[in-house]
């Protein structure tokens, strides 16, 4: 017997009228699911899915350092390169123990700033497979991560709203971006290796959240298919989930009942295994599907993926097919681990698995941009991403070798309505802090605001031309000089 | 020999009229076995309580949410019995318990507490997949083991329905009732639309293997498909 029977003997209707609706064989609830069961219908009649805005969040993990990425400083400069003032580089440390970074010291005059021809932007010694994308690129200095806690600082860049306490605060950027037409795509948010969060949005938004590839096969096929029901049996499974009795209507608080029944349709087409086909990711697949693309734009080893799969190129492997086959209309995903760098493997940790990171980005632009929608427009065209992690690090050394949380951080945006190859905010020059700026000029101003986590969402959702009033309580700022118009 | 009697006394004397949405009393349950003890206890200590549908208004000191990861895993054993070994029967996945945090606990989101401090208590389609393929499981074990024991009072699947092609209609019926109060706690009377929804469940299971509909197979089959039914429902996961 089930360990709650006394408890659901005891609750009991609140109002009477129930016993009128289920005596009249009416349910609210029925009407309800009525509504939601034909939502989708509906939008799928008022909107086209290659005519909505994309989205994808990239998230590295445990606070990546900025000084070798989006907010480098000189080496040349003796303000910067002695291991006793506020701001130490340390890029001869890190060379020593990577020969890329030695690479990029020797092209770079011994700077370690990345500056492409033409660039407005300098990057740091572990953008380099990222740099050659300067014109879609907008990086945000200066930002005020809130917090020196890695969860609540993933928490704050996650959903734009910062946390109470250890709990998150709002949805998540991507569950937020997929709830207006959840119904026109099959998993509409896809998350991997990141946390997601759904407060009151359409529960068909929620986050589908995988480890790694290897859980797609789980998710997406039958465990054990001998024992699957027979189509008979499967169809009245099916259709008896969606009756509504008295008893939901008993326990349809906060509409947990219609978010089961929305969850359980979904499940119902992941289970098929209709999905699995394009995400088979198989050693030599036939060279005109689109794993084989895949593999080809990812530099992939067509002959054994798997170890490659099994990285975070992998999972932007996986993001691009998702996006690209029209199954997601946003995702989130890990692009980086293990960044918390507080000793002294800072200089052999940090700035490879930054650079695996970065690359993962690059070839999922590269692939947005050259892959086309049934429409002949590139992806690229309908797609934002938003490139964050929970804080930055310490710009001077610890007496171990490394670097500690840092409160002021940085973000990348770019894509749809975001006008690259600019930097908006600044660090102080003196002590790497943010410094306050004008949000209408994006220029440092002593009488400005902080850039925060709230502003760049807003300020991404609004040149997707979506809504931003989730974060209506966090008083989000437009970073103007961030919108193409 | 005794418990036959009282058991066949029990099911002649089983009326019930309470109905989940317009009546008034509970009605006895005459289970035995396992389930039918605990039937007993939950009745001794709800004797006070109103019936389902009543005005009165119980106090209740926390909204309905779905189960958590660890309630879950506690209950599969105790609704689906034992299975043929013995033993509880589990949802295990390549020989480890499925909802562990060694198979798919992390990826429902049980929290560690280092980066995560609460699990989500919303149905997510992730969760429901899994739990479909949790109900599958289950329930196949469940038909294994109930075709081991002769007497029905050991069963938990079909304990009184027998799926030999000689359960009359009330007999299905009233095993219908019991397992909605074994798997959702649920005590409903015979012309209850939950009864007649299950019904169906039933009849599509049995046609479904497409042999004789009163052979063994397709019996089992039916049953198999009310148990799956009753634990992917929602009134199975929200409490």
């Amino acid at each position: 017997m089930k360990a709650t029977t006394g408890l659901r003997a005891a609750r009991k209707p609140r109002f009477s009228r129930r016993r009128a609706l289920g005596g009249l064989g009416l349910t609210g609830g029925a009407l309800a699911l009525g509504d939601l069961m034909t939502a989708p219908a509906a939008h799928a009649e008022q909107a086209d899915p290659d005519e909505l805005p994309l989205f994808a969040f990239f998230f590295f993990g445990g606070g990546f350092d900025t000084l070798l990425s989006l907010d480098p400083r000189d080496h040349t400069q003796p303000e910067y390169s002695d291991p006793y003032n506020p701001i130490q580089t340390g890029y001869e440390l890190v060379a020593a123990q990577d020969s890329a970074v030695a690479q990029v010291m020797n092209d770079t005059g011994n700077t370690g700033i990345i500056t492409p021809n033409g660039s407005n932007i300098g990057f740091g010694v572990a953008m380099e497979p990222l740099a050659a994308h300067y014109e879609d690129l907008c990086v945000v200095r200066g930002m005020s991560a809130g917090t020196l806690t890695h969860s609540v600082g993933g928490q704050y860049v996650l959903t734009g709203k910062f946390p109470l306490g250890l709990r998150a605060s709002g949805s998540s950027l991507s569950t937020w971006w997929a709830r207006e037409n959840p119904g026109l795509f099959a998993i509409p948010n896809l998350v991997l290796s990141t946390e997601t969060y759904n407060d009151g949005v359409d529960p068909r938004a929620s986050g589908l959240s995988i480890l790694g590839y290897e859980d797609l096969a789980t998710v997406l096929k039958p465990l054990k298919p001998d024992i699957e029901p027979r189509e008979l049996l499967s169809k009245a499974l099916n259709k008896v989930q969606q009756r509504r009795s008295c008893i939901h209507n008993q326990i349809d608080v906060s509409s947990l009942v219609s978010a089961h029944r929305a969850a359980f349709a979904q499940s119902v087409g992941l289970s098929s295994g209709s999905l699995w086909e394009y995400f088979n990711f198989r050693s030599n697949p036939p060279v005109d599907t689109s794993i084989a693309k895949l593999y080809a734009a990812f530099g992939i080893d067509p002959t054994n993926p798997f170890p490659a799969l099994r990285e975070p190129g992998g999972r932007a492997v996986i993001a691009a097919q998702a996006i690209t086959q029209r199954i997601s209309q946003s995702v989130s995903l890990s692009v980086a681990r293990g960044l918390d760098t507080h000793g002294d493997d800072w200089t052999s940790v940090q700035a490879p698995r930054q650079r695996e990171g970065w690359r993962a980005i690059a070839g999922f632009i590269d692939y947005m941009k050259a892959t086309l929608d049934p429409k002949g427009k590139p992806y690229w065209d309908r797609m934002t991403i938003l490139v964050s992690s929970e804080f930055s690090r310490t710009p001077r050394i610890n007496a171990r070798g490394g670097r500690d949380h840092f409160f002021y951080s940085a973000a990348l945006i770019a894509g749809n309505g975001i006008k690259g190859n600019q930097v908006v905010g600044a660090s102080s020059a003196i002590d790497y802090h943010g410094v306050p700026i004008d949000h209408a000029t994006g220029t440092p101003d002593e009488m400005g605001a902080y850039i925060r986590p709230p502003d760049v969402h807003a300020t991404i959702l609004a040149a997707a031309g979506l809504s931003y009033e989730q974060l209506s309580n966090q008083s989000p700022v437009i970073l103007k000089p961030a919108l193409k118009s | 020999m005794i418990r036959r009697v009282f058991a066949a006394l029990g099911l002649c004397g089983l009326i019930i009229i309470f109905d989940a949405c317009a009546s008034d009393t509970p009605s006895p349950a005459g289970e035995a076995g396992e389930a039918g003890d605990l039937i007993e206890a939950a009745r001794e200590t709800t004797a006070q309580v109103p019936d389902l549908n009543s005005d009165e208004v119980v106090n209740s000191t926390r909204w309905a949410r779905r189960l958590q990861l660890d309630r879950l895993q506690a209950t599969i054993p105790r609704v689906a019995g034992k299975g043929v070994d013995g033993k509880p029967i589990t949802w295990r996945v390549n020989g480890k318990e499925a909802l562990s945090d060694a198979v798919f606990g992390k990826v429902l989101g049980r929290p560690d507490y280092v980066r995560q401090t609460a699990e989500s208590r919303v149905s997510t389609s992730l969760y429901l997949k899994l739990m479909r393929d949790m109900a599958r499981d289950v329930c196949t074990q469940m038909v294994v083991a109930d075709q081991a024991p002769s007497d029905n009072e050991k069963r938990n699947l079909w304990r009184f329905a027998p799926i030999d092609g000689s359960a009359s209609e009330a007999e299905i019926s009233q095993n219908i009732q019991y397992l909605l109060l074994r798997f959702l706690s649920l005590r409903v009377d015979a012309q209850h639309e939950l009864v007649s929804d299950y019904r169906e469940v039933f009849d599509a299971g049995v046609a479904s293997l497409g042999v004789d509909p009163q052979s063994v197979a397709a019996q089992a089959e039916g049953w198999r498909g009310v148990c799956i039914a009753l634990l992917e429902s929602a009134a199975f996961h929200i409490d």
